[in-house]
């Protein structure tokens, strides 16, 4: 086939087996740099269309939105940026950065979105939507206990995906390139003739889900067709490959509004297709890095529309583009290609952002040139993330990407249930009250029983806590049983999962809110004297705490400990409960941004948080207490096992420039690179010591305090937040400020 | 041993090569107008610790600094140099990089010294001044033991780091700049680094806290180009000769 010229075969071409394609023909890039390339001609006038899209953006909220026609992968027809110069084509809607209408989730959630920017969704589509076609948000409601509702509605388990899509699902989009859409067809249809015999509830499901995945696999195709391109045939060359792959994602951006939508491991592929150009001439360095900047640049153009609250919970558009990069082979060689390179490259061909989420899987036998241009790009752009390939490679092999911010998937056999999370700080305060709502003050959790005594007893606290905890794991479990089967009925992933083999893995994806907070809280309890002050009620408003306490995030056993054992205990009550689908259990300790907004949903804390302060992020330590120094700081995170919260557990460090070392004021005039060696040693140290995730800010405080007085200074001022990057200028007020008040790492 | 201890910087990237563990001792014999520990010099009990206690501690940390390694500083760490003997020879059996922060003002020329020298990878020393009246002036401290360190570590082919701290208006002139130049031609420049740091004010608040007068308030930070035009007046008078010889390699 003329498609897989010169490829290594392989079982890859009996079986769809993109794993074993990548371990026949890729050849790991052991070199520097200095071969990169800046950006063409062409990229460059598109990135001048874009910014001025940006801008406007910034201005008015949106560029547009559409109100008329309801999202799916063929509803809009081709849309261009600036024709002459995009080499890579597809938008999500007709125009650039226009959002599409996507009532499948929610018609409610959908409408409010238009709204807020001051559009109107057309009523006869509302009417629509409300009488003849059910949405996933209506059939969540419709099943929802009386006490699922008080449980969110107190905000114990929050942002839960029951009125927008649960996104987080990869789709192997790798297979549209290398295999072209007819060839997935007559595997789905296999697949599916395969479910025969007593038509059951699962084999009618079967058939039902295997038929929608054939029917977006034509939509597909048509989708490429509309633009030109005949997909159902395998990419010839290393541009067919990114544009059949990019089509593949498009296809899933529009036919899901996911709260993540991640992109998956694509750099060593598509670096197949790019080296086998070049050694037939057909291909420029430059052109190879206009191929990847055109693609990102599509990447950066992906949008949703979003109500206001859900930005306050996921600030800044997030959209999750994550797209895996680094990482060893099950045969120790390193998935590292020049194609690596040119996607980091992208930072500065086209200038640092928040999207594509890159990602970097790190292991202690990367190439060390690629360490330090990791580094290096780090130190620029603070537009990096880090994950423990050493640890994630155990769990799911060497053909994993990351969903969403930490989460760790095999492609195409692995899907999630995003499960948001569990506000541990609010269920210790349902422990010390009774089982009372510390802000609404109504009972949620019975049986707790009222403490007595002054001071807190910390035996009697953490029965009482673990009575809470056990609740919260059913009702918790539970509700996300309801959230998932009603997804899967009224906004299941037809594209995404026909880029899966159909017996896939499925991970029960909850989580923790609060870790530090608890932990904290506890310590104080147990080392020293805390009582609380009620109100007339019997609730504690707060605290009173007499005596030093050990605090999470000084790499002292006797608190990270207690943070330790409590993600053990929690994860164990939770896989005690029954999931739809049989799916595996699984936790993350990530907060992204909705550390504000559990924060001001919690009252005070024995730890002495405020009632309403934010939440440290993820599995931080909180603001100012880490005090012992950085690497006090990540060792205590460390200490959290990953193998129990395998579904992420994610850090954000930030630190000054000067603080990482310098080369400046030395005699010799040598060029020196102290501080990218200095984050190599550290991130190589970090992970020897079995963590999972770590965020990268190069910054100061004082160009943030000035970005938040002067933003119109900082357009494209990015930052690392718990598991994604944002755009600062877009982040609230008060997120901006709780990320200054952050422990900033300085020593000079 | 016992040794009194000011504090502890598990990650610093500026007291030597790599990522530094960094062990602050109490006491100092010196007295800079510029001192940004100057908690650390007053000559009190603080924490004690034994030399045991530093090695597990710093194991504790130890796979983060591959590249770096130990750094005494202080307060004037040499004051307590048998407690660094025996914390030097314990850690060097795990294969830990050693450096020490000094004046170099206390050093004389014995056995005990020659201890020291000799388990020490890295001496970065401060210098306090070009000449005696300067160091006296800015340090109350008598130049010359320093040289005799510095003459001793260069015949030893020991690493050392000559570090000078530019306080704009005070030693950032030509006359500051030819006299280190002449004092670096003395010895052989695949020995020793030499760095400017800029003088900054971060210190002060431990000052105004301990109810001290600071004398340098009215003195601005260096900025970075004090730094660039200082460096090009001692390379003015620099041996070029044995540079030369340097970039050759």
């Amino acid at each position: 086939m003329k498609a897989w010229r010169d490829f290594k075969a392989g079982i890859w071409q009996e079986k769809i087996n993109v794993r074993d394609f990548i371990q026949k023909n890729h050849e790991p890039y052991y070199g520097d740099d200095s071969f990169l390339e800046g950006a063409s001609d062409r990229t460059k006038k598109l990135l001048n269309e874009f910014r001025k899209l940006q801008k406007l953006e910034m201005e008015k909220g949106v560029v547009d939105m559409e109100t008329k026609i309801p999202s799916t992968i063929t509803a809009y027809g081709p849309g261009y940026v600036d024709r002459e110069n995009e080499v890579i084509v597809g938008l999500q809607t007709d125009k650039p950065l226009k959002r599409a209408f996507m009532p499948f989730g929610g018609i409610r959630i959908a409408t409010k979105a238009a709204e807020a920017y001051g559009y109107e969704i057309n009523p006869e589509l509302v009417d629509f939507f409300t009488k003849f076609r059910k949405t996933h948000n209506q059939g969540v409601f419709d099943v929802y206990t009386k006490e699922m509702r008080l449980a969110r509605k107190v905000g114990v388990i929050t942002g839960l995906p029951d009125g927008y899509g649960r996104g987080r699902i990869i789709g192997d989009y790798r297979r549209v390139p290398l295999y072209g859409v007819d060839r997935l067809i007559e595997e789905k249809q296999e697949e599916k003739d395969a479910f025969i015999g007593a038509m059951t509830e699962e084999v009618l499901r079967a058939r039902e889900e295997l038929q929608e995945q054939i029917n977006a696999l034509h939509e597909l195709k048509e989708m490429a067709s509309e633009y030109g391109f005949d997909i159902s045939r395998p990419a010839e060359n290393a541009r067919e490959a990114v544009q059949w792959l990019y089509f593949a994602y498009l296809g899933a951006v529009k036919e899901q509004n996911g709260a993540a939508m991640s992109l998956g491991r694509d750099t060593v592929f598509l670096d197949i297709y790019i080296d086998r150009d070049m050694g037939e001439g057909t291909l420029s360095e430059k052109e190879a890095q206009e191929l990847i900047d055109q693609f990102v640049l599509k990447l950066r153009m992906v949008r949703f529309a979003r109500t206001p609250e859900y930005n306050e919970l996921f600030t800044g558009d997030p959209n999750w583009v994550t797209e895996s990069i680094g990482g060893i082979g099950l045969d120790g060689r390193p998935l590292v290609s020049k194609t690596s390179y040119r996607m980091l490259n992208t930072l500065y061909t086209l200038g640092p952002s928040p999207e594509p989420n890159l990602t970097v899987l790190w292991s202690a036998s990367l190439p060390e040139p690629f360490k330090r241009f990791a580094a290096k790009v780090s130190i620029d752009t603070s537009s990096i993330q880090y994950e423990n390939d050493d640890l994630m490679r155990k769990l799911c092999g060497d053909d994993y990407a990351i969903s969403c911010c930490v989460s760790p998937m095999a492609l195409g056999k692995e899907m999630q249930f995003f499960g948001a999370r569990a506000n541990l700080a609010k269920a210790l305060l349902y422990a010390i009250n009774d089982g009372v709502d510390e802000i609404k003050e109504v009972k949620v959790v019975n049986g707790v029983g009222q403490i007595e005594s002054e001071i807190l007893g910390y035996d009697e606290v953490i029965r009482k806590f673990d009575h809470v905890l056990d609740w919260l794991a059913g009702i918790y479990v539970n509700t996300l049983n309801a959230i998932h089967y009603m997804h899967d009925k009224y906004a299941y992933e037809r594209l995404q999962m026909a880029l899966h083999d159909y017996h896939v893995k499925r991970n029960f994806a909850t989580g923790i809110a609060g870790l530090s907070v608890v932990a904290d809280s506890l310590s104080a309890i147990k080392y020293a004297k805390v009582k609380p002050i009620r109100n007339e009620k019997g609730i504690a408003i707060a605290f009173e705490t007499e005596g030093d306490f050990p605090k999470y995030g000084n790499n002292d056993d006797r608190v990270d400990v207690i943070a330790k054992e409590l993600v053990e205990t929690f994860k164990q009550k939770i896989e005690k409960h029954e999931t739809y689908r049989n799916a595996k259990h699984s936790l993350s300790i990530l907060t992204i941004t909705s550390n504000v907004v559990y924060g001001k949903k919690t009252g005070a804390t024995p730890d002495g948080r405020k009632k309403g302060e934010a939440f440290a992020p993820g599995a931080n330590p909180m603001h100012g207490r880490d005090v012992s120094g950085a690497l006090a700081s990540l060792m205590s995170v460390a200490k959290i096992p990953f193998f129990v919260a395998n579904d992420g557990i994610s850090n954000t460090f930030s630190i000054i420039p000067n603080a990482l070392g310098s080369d400046g004021g030395m005699l010799s005039e040598e060029e020196g690179d102290a501080a990218v060696c200095n984050l190599v040693q550290l991130l190589d140290g970090y992970f020897a010591n079995k963590a999972h995730h770590l965020n990268v800010n190069v910054l100061n405080r004082e160009m943030l305090i000035d970005a938040m007085n002067n933003p119109e200074n900082y357009p494209n001022l990015t930052i690392r937040v718990s598991g994604y990057a944002v755009n600062f200028h877009k982040l609230t007020r008060e997120q901006q400020e709780e990320i200054i008040g952050r422990t900033f790492h300085e020593r000079l | 041993m016992i040794g009194n201890v000011h504090s502890i910087e598990t990650f610093s990237s500026v007291d030597g090569p790599g990522i530094r563990y960094v062990l602050f001792l109490q006491g100092c014999n010196l007295a800079c107008k510029y001192c940004h520990n100057v908690d650390a010099t007053l000559r009190t009990e603080n924490k004690r610790m034994t030399a045991d206690e530093v090695v597990r501690d710093f194991l504790k940390y130890r796979s983060f600094y591959k590249n770096g390694g130990i750094t005494v500083s202080g307060g004037e760490p040499l004051l307590q140099k048998e407690f660094i003997i025996e914390l030097f020879t314990k850690l060097k059996q795990h294969g830990v990089h050693t450096a020490i922060q000094t004046s170099g003002a206390v050093y004389r020329d014995t056995a005990v010294f020659d201890e020291v020298i000799n388990l020490t990878d890295l001496f970065i020393v401060d210098l306090k001044g070009a000449n005696n009246y300067q160091a006296y002036e800015l340090a109350g401290a008598k130049i010359s033991n320093t040289f005799k360190l510095l003459d001793k570590l260069n015949s030893l082919n020991k690493q050392f780091r000559i570090t000078h701290v530019l306080l704009p208006g005070i030693n950032d002139d030509k006359n500051t700049a030819r006299a280190i130049a002449e004092l670096l031609n003395k010895y052989d420049s695949n020995n020793y680094q030499f760095k400017v740091l800029g003088y900054h004010k971060l210190g002060i608040d431990k000052w105004k806290n301990l109810g001290l007068k600071y004398e340098l308030e009215h003195l601005r930070e260096a900025t970075n180009e004090d730094i660039a035009n200082f460096l090009d007046m001692v390379r003015k008078h620099l041996d070029t000769k044995k540079w030369a010889r340097r970039n050759a390699i």
